[in-house]
């Protein structure tokens, strides 16, 4: 288990994909709790 | 996400903006922390904070996904069929050169997209996330900035 994960890469590679399937896997199994949070910036 | 805020003047907008949301998400995060939830995902952040993870980061045990793709026309017919979301060719060019070319920082770890679904891509990195094995303690000293992307003008790193 883990406290922190991040997912980098340049836009549309598929990291919300990758992140809410990873959210999905955790819940679903109920192995761990987890919280998806989506640091969505406010781009420019 | 971070709600809607007002621009000081006589400040740097971008730099200011920046930065109330980068230290807003990482309280919410070390708040989640604190309350006992774990495996806290953090993403879409400007790609010159990536060098702030290790610095702010450090005593956790945290891992850093980076993903990368050799195929820049993948990218872009991603980018293309996305449902929501940016579409910027030329900044998903730019950051693209500069996240593939950097060298992997502390606790990170790349998976190479090229030609996978992403089931695929799921699959690699909860196996990753499973079974690496990361630091908690080192020392470290942030990369060169013209490593990094960074959406904010000032920073002259677009």
């Amino acid at each position: 288990m883990r406290d922190f994960i991040f997912i980098i890469g340049t836009s549309g590679i598929g990291k919300t994909t990758l992140g809410k399937g990873l959210f999905y896997i955790i819940r679903v199994l109920s192995l761990n709790k987890i919280w998806f949070l989506n640091l969505e910036y406010l781009k420019m | 996400m971070v709600p809607e805020f007002g621009i000081p003047e006589n400040v740097d907008e971008g730099v200011f903006e920046e930065q109330v949301c980068w230290e807003c998400c990482v309280a919410q995060m070390m708040k989640f922390h604190e309350m006992g939830i774990k495996n806290i995902i953090g993403s879409d952040f400007d790609d010159l904070r990536t060098a702030d993870i290790p610095d702010v980061f450090k005593g956790y045990n945290y891992i850093t996904i980076k993903l990368t793709c050799n195929d820049l026309s993948q990218l872009h017919n991603q980018m293309k069929n996305r449902k929501n979301g940016l579409l910027d060719y030329e900044l998903q060019r730019k950051c693209f050169d500069k996240i593939n070319k950097r060298p992997l920082l502390i606790n990170e770890v790349e998976i190479d997209i090229t030609n996978k679904t992403s089931q695929q891509v799921l699959d690699e990195a909860v196996k990753i996330i499973d079974n690496t094995e990361t630091l908690i303690e080192y020392s470290y000293q942030k990369p060169k900035k013209d490593l990094f992307y960074s959406w904010v003008f000032s920073n002259r790193l677009r």
